[in-house]
C-alpha cells in the first residue's frame, strides 16, 4: 500500500479533507478489534471475515494480537479435551440403561 | 425450556418386545455415548466438583434415553445432549446452589492478558513472539480455576462456545437468550477468563 496515499472524506463542516494514513490505520484495528469476539468464534459473515483477515494482513499489531488470541482459545480447548470422563460413570450409566429397560420393559 | 419443546413429538408409549429395546438401546448407545467426555467436561466446568459432574451427565442420559424415541435421527447428538444437560443443570443444581454471585463491573480492556505478558516480558524466548510461548505453557489447573470463577452466565457461555464450538445460535436456544447477549457474555467471560488466568499465574509463579 502506498504509504503517501490520503483518503478524501467529508468534515463535519460539509468540506472535504483528506486524512493521514495513519488514522485511517487506527479506524481499521478499531474496526477489526470490534468484531473480535465473532472472529474468533467464526460467526461473522464471509465478506466481513474477508475483510478482517486483510487487514490483519497488513497490520502487525493487530496480526500479533488476534493470533495471541487465537493460539490462548485453542491452547485452553487443547488442555480441557484432556480431561475423559471416569470410567466408572461409564460403566454406571451403561448399567442403568439396561437397568430401566428391565424395569420399564414389556 | 418447556420439556414440550425439547422432545417435540408426543405419540403415546407403545409396547415394544425386549429384542425392540436391546436394538433401541445399542442405538441410543452408539449415537449418545460417544459425547460422555465432552458432557462430563461441561458438567465438571458447571458445577466445579466431580461429584455433582457424575450425577449430571448420568442424569442426562438417563433423560435422554427415556426421550430417545424423540430425537430426529441425522440431527446433532451432542448439541441434543447438551441441551438436556444444560436445563437439568439451570433447573436443579443452580437453583440448589444460590451462592450470590460477584460480578465486578469494572471495564476489561480488550487484550487483558497480552498486554499483561507484554508489560511483563523477559525477553523472547523461541521463534514466537514471548506472549504465545507464554500461553502454550498454560496448564489445565489454571483454565480449571479461571472458569471456575467466572460468574454463572459467563461460565455457561465460555463452557458452550469457547470450549464446545456451538454457534451463537445453538447457545441462544440452549439458554433461552438473545443472539447479541450470547456475544456480549462471551466478550466479556474471555476478558475474565484472562483476568483469571493472569492472578493464577501471579499467585502460582513457576
Amino acid at each position: 500500500m502506498n504509504a503517501n496515499k490520503r483518503e478524501r472524506v467529508i468534515g463535519e463542516d460539509g468540506q472535504e479533507r483528506t486524512l493521514p494514513q495513519d488514522q485511517i490505520e487506527y479506524n481499521q484495528c478499531q474496526d477489526a478489534v470490534k468484531r473480535l469476539t465473532e472472529y474468533l468464534s467464526h460467526e461473522l459473515r464471509p465478506d466481513e471475515e474477508t475483510k478482517i483477515q486483510r487487514h490483519l494482513a497488513q497490520c502487525k499489531g493487530c496480526f500479533t494480537k488476534f493470533h495471541f488470541e487465537e493460539t490462548l482459545l485453542s491452547t485452553i480447548r487443547e488442555r480441557v479435551d484432556q480431561v475423559r470422563a471416569p470410567i466408572s460413570l461409564r460403566e454406571r450409566i451403561l448399567g442403568l440403561l439396561t437397568h430401566h429397560d428391565s424395569s420399564f420393559g414389556a | 425450556m418447556p420439556d414440550e419443546e425439547l422432545f417435540p413429538s408426543s405419540d403415546p408409549p407403545r409396547r415394544i418386545s425386549d429384542t425392540d429395546h436391546e436394538r433401541q438401546r445399542q442405538a441410543f448407545e452408539a449415537q449418545m455415548l460417544p459425547h460422555i467426555d465432552a458432557l462430563y467436561r461441561a458438567a465438571y466446568s458447571m458445577t466445579k466438583n466431580p461429584g455433582d459432574a457424575d450425577d449430571l451427565v448420568q442424569d442426562t442420559y438417563l433423560r435422554a434415553y427415556q426421550f430417545f424415541d424423540r430425537f430426529q435421527g441425522g440431527t446433532n447428538a451432542k448439541a441434543w445432549l447438551f441441551r438436556i444437560m444444560t436445563n437439568l443443570y439451570i433447573n436443579r443444581y443452580r437453583r440448589r446452589q444460590r451462592e450470590p454471585e460477584r460480578v465486578s463491573y469494572e471495564d476489561l480492556e480488550d487484550f487483558y492478558l497480552y498486554n499483561r505478558l507484554a508489560e511483563s516480558e523477559d525477553g523472547p524466548v523461541g521463534g514466537e513472539s514471548p506472549e504465545v510461548e507464554v500461553v502454550r505453557k498454560v496448564q489445565v489447573e489454571a483454565i480449571r480455576e479461571a472458569i471456575a470463577r467466572l460468574p454463572e452466565e459467563y461460565r455457561m457461555t465460555v463452557i458452550l462456545a469457547d470450549l464446545n464450538e456451538f454457534s451463537y445460535q445453538t447457545i441462544s436456544e440452549m439458554l433461552d437468550i438473545p443472539i447479541g447477549t450470547v456475544r456480549s457474555r462471551l466478550s466479556r467471560g474471555r476478558r475474565l477468563v484472562q483476568k483469571a488466568l493472569w492472578a493464577y499465574s501471579e499467585e502460582n509463579p513457576r
